[in-house]
C-alpha cells in the first residue's frame, strides 16, 4: 500500500518502516506501545542532529547570525504547526513541554482567574490523568464541581448526559479526541456545539490523534487544542497549546523569567502577549526543529492510507483477541483509533507484558493514566496493544499468537 | 533472560504461588495493616498482621496483583509469620538488598533465590518489592511510634 501522499515516489509500508532506524537497530521488534510514544521518524533525528551539529544557539537573544537563524527557524515551526492544524495564525501556537504542560497552562493561566465557588468544569469519564487532575486539583481549590461525561456500556462517550451537565456556571469543557485506554473516538464537533450553544470554550487533549488524525480547529471550532511532539513521530520534551484568537488576551504567563517581558520595573513587570508570554526561560530549541521535521514527515503522507491502516490493523487485533477463550477486549466503541486494550482471565496484564517481551513485543501493562476509566469499568489494569503506521498485518498476527501460546503455558 | 528461563522461573515458583496463594484472605479483625499499593500497575494488596506483643503472629493478604508480586507477597507472608518484629525488619533489609544491590540471600533459601533471580527481569523490579518495602515502611514507623 503506499502511504505517502507523494505517489511519484510511491512509497509502501515497507518504505516507512525504513524511515524509522530503530527498526534497523532492532530488526525484531514489534512495537506496540505507540499510544505511549510513536517511533522517531529518521528527518526528524537528522534535523535535530544538524542543529546541534551545525546551528546551535539560542533564539531571541543574539543579533548575530547563528542566533537569528535559530530564531527564524524557530518562528517558522510555529507558522508550520498553525498550518497544520489549520489555525488562523502563528500567533495562536503556543509551544509546551508537551500536552500535559498544555492542559495545565489552560488550568493555571487561563481558568483559574475565572472559577469562581459553584462554577463549573466539564471532562469525561475517560480522560488520561492529564487532563482529569488539573481540573479536579483547580476545582478543589476554588470550590467549583467537577463535572463528569459518563460512556455507554460499549465505551463511547454518553453524548445525551452531556447537555444536562451544562449550565450557565459551566466555565470549561475538556475532552479527549481519542480515548488512550479504549481508542474511542469522540464526537468532539457535537460537544463543542453543546457547549459552545452554552457559551462555554472547549479544550481538545488531541495527544493520542496529533500524529494522524489532525484537525483543522477553525473548522471544528475549538478553543484549545493540546498535543505532544512525541507521540507524533517528533521529540520528547516538545508539544503545543493553540488557543483561539479570542482568548488569546485571557491567557497569561505560567512561569516568570526572561524571555516573557516587555519592561521590567522595580515594582511591576509588563509581559508580551500570548504566545511569547509563555517561553520563559530559554526554550527547548532543538526540539521545535524537530518537531518541524516531524510535521513535514506527517504532511507528505497519504493520511487516508494511513488511517485505514492502522485502523485495519486494531480491528484486526480485536475481532483476534475477542476470539480466544479468556480474553476480554474493553470496549466496543463505533468509531476507534489504533488503540485495543484486553486482559486475560488469571494472568494480570504484567505478566502477560514480560511473556511478550520475550518474544520482543512491545506493550504496555497497567493503568495507562486513566484510573478513573478502570475504576468504572472494575477492571484494575489491563494490556494495551496500540498501533501506528509501520505496524504490520504480521505483527498483530505475532501478538495474537504469543497471547495463545502464554494462555496454553499458564493454565 | 531467555524466555525458556522465564518460563522455568514461573514454573517452579510462581505459577503455583499465583494459584494458591499462601493465607490468601482479608482479616479484618488484625492488629496491624498496611496497603501495598503501585499506582502505575495497578497492583494492590492488603497485608494483615496479627502481633502477638512483638511478635508476628499470623500474616495474611488479600488483592490484586500480577502472578511475581502475588507470588513474592505470598512468600513473604509465609516467612515471617513467628518472627519477631526486629527480626522482620532485618530480613525485609535483607532480601531487598539481595535484589537491588545483588547482595548474597541469607541464610540461603531456594523460594527467595529464586525471587530475587527475577531482579534481572527488566521492569519487573517493583513486582517483587512491593510488599516488602510496604511492610518494611509499616514496621519501621511502628517500630518509631513505640520508642
Ligand atoms: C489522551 C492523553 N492525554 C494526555 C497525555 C499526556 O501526554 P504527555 O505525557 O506527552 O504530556 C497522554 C499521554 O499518554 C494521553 O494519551
Amino acid at each position: 500500500m503506499a502511504l505517502y501522499k507523494n505517489t511519484m515516489k510511491s512509497f509502501s509500508l515497507s518504505n516507512i518502516r525504513e524511515r524509522f532506524p530503530i527498526f534497523s537497530q532492532h530488526p525484531g521488534l514489534v512495537y506496540l506501545d505507540n499510544a505511549a510514544t510513536t517511533q522517531r521518524v529518521d528527518t526528524m533525528i537528522e534535523a535535530m542532529d544538524t542543529f546541534y551539529h551545525k546551528q546551535n544557539a539560542t533564539v531571541h537573544r543574539g543579533v548575530y547570525e547563528l542566533s537569528a537563524t535559530a530564531s527564524q527557524s524557530f518562528e517558522a515551526c510555529r507558522t508550520k504547526v498553525a498550518d497544520f492544524i489549520g489555525a488562523t495564525s502563528p500567533g495562536n501556537i503556543a509551544f509546551t513541554k508537551g500536552t500535559t504542560e498544555s492542559i495545565n497552562i489552560v488550568a493555571s493561566s487561563f481558568l483559574r482567574r475565572k472559577l469562581r465557588p459553584g462554577d463549573n468544569v466539564v471532562v469525561s469519564i475517560m480522560e488520561h490523568h492529564a487532563n482529569f487532575i488539573p481540573w479536579q486539583m483547580l476545582c478543589r481549590e476554588v470550590g467549583a464541581e467537577l463535572r463528569i461525561i459518563p460512556i455507554s456500556g460499549n465505551g463511547d462517550l454518553d453524548l445525551g448526559a452531556l447537555e444536562p451537565l451544562l449550565d450557565n456556571r459551566t466555565r470549561l469543557v475538556a475532552i479527549t479526541h481519542i480515548s488512550n485506554l479504549l481508542g474511542t473516538f469522540n464526537p468532539i464537533e457535537e460537544v463543542i456545539a453543546l457547549a459552545h450553544a452554552k457559551g462555554v470554550p472547549v479544550l481538545i487533549d488531541a495527544a493520542q490523534s496529533g500524529a494522524l488524525y489532525p484537525m483543522d480547529v477553525t473548522q471544528v471550532d475549538c478553543d484549545f487544542l493540546a498535543f505532544s511532539g512525541h507521540k507524533a513521530f517528533g521529540p520528547f520534551g516538545i508539544g503545543v497549546l493553540y488557543t483561539r484568537q479570542e482568548l488569546k488576551a485571557d491567557i497569561h504567563p505560567y512561569t516568570y523569567g526572561g524571555g516573557i517581558v516587555q519592561n521590567v520595573m522595580l515594582d511591576v513587570t509588563d509581559f508580551k502577549p500570548y504566545p511569547y508570554n509563555l517561553d520563559a526561560g530559554t526554550p527547548n530549541i532543538p526540539g521545535v526543529i524537530g518537531l518541524s521535521a516531524a510535521i513535514d514527515f506527517t504532511r507528505d503522507l497519504d493520511r487516508k492510507a494511513c488511517v485505514e491502516h492502522v485502523q485495519g490493523l486494531s480491528h484486526l487485533c480485536r475481532n483476534e483477541l475477542k476470539r480466544i477463550n479468556g480474553v476480554k477486549v474493553l470496549g466496543e466503541p463505533l468509531k476507534t483509533g489504533g488503540i485495543v486494550s484486553f486482559y486475560i482471565d488469571d494472568i494480570h496484564p504484567h505478566d502477560v507484558a514480560s511473556f511478550l517481551d520475550e518474544d520482543h513485543i512491545a506493550v504496555r501493562a497497567g493503568v495507562h493514566c486513566a484510573q478513573p476509566l478502570l475504576d468504572h469499568l472494575d477492571v484494575a489494569a489491563t494490556v494495551r496493544a496500540s498501533f501506528s503506521i509501520y505496524n504490520t498485518k504480521e505483527e498483530v498476527e505475532h501478538l495474537v499468537h504469543a497471547v495463545k501460546e502464554l494462555i496454553k503455558f499458564w493454565r | 533472560m531467555k524466555k525458556e528461563e522465564l518460563k522455568r522461573i514461573y514454573r517452579q515458583q510462581i505459577l503455583e504461588r499465583n494459584k494458591n496463594p499462601y493465607h490468601f484472605e482479608k482479616r479484618e479483625g488484625a492488629t496491624g495493616h498496611c496497603l501495598a499499593n503501585n499506582p502505575i500497575c495497578g497492583d494492590k494488596f492488603t497485608l494483615y498482621l496479627d502481633f502477638n506483643h512483638d511478635n508476628i503472629r499470623s500474616a495474611h493478604f488479600y488483592g490484586f496483583g500480577c502472578a511475581l508480586s502475588k507470588a513474592s507477597t505470598s512468600i513473604l507472608m509465609e516467612k515471617i509469620e513467628g518472627m519477631p518484629q526486629k527480626d522482620v525488619i532485618a530480613f525485609c533489609k535483607m532480601f531487598l538488598a539481595a535484589v537491588r544491590e545483588n547482595q548474597p540471600i541469607d541464610p540461603k533459601d531456594l523460594s527467595l533465590e529464586t525471587l530475587a533471580q527475577m531482579r534481572d527481569y527488566q521492569g519487573r523490579l517493583d513486582c517483587i518489592t512491593l510488599s516488602w518495602e510496604t511492610l518494611l515502611n509499616h514496621l519501621l514507623k511502628k517500630e518509631m511510634h513505640t520508642l
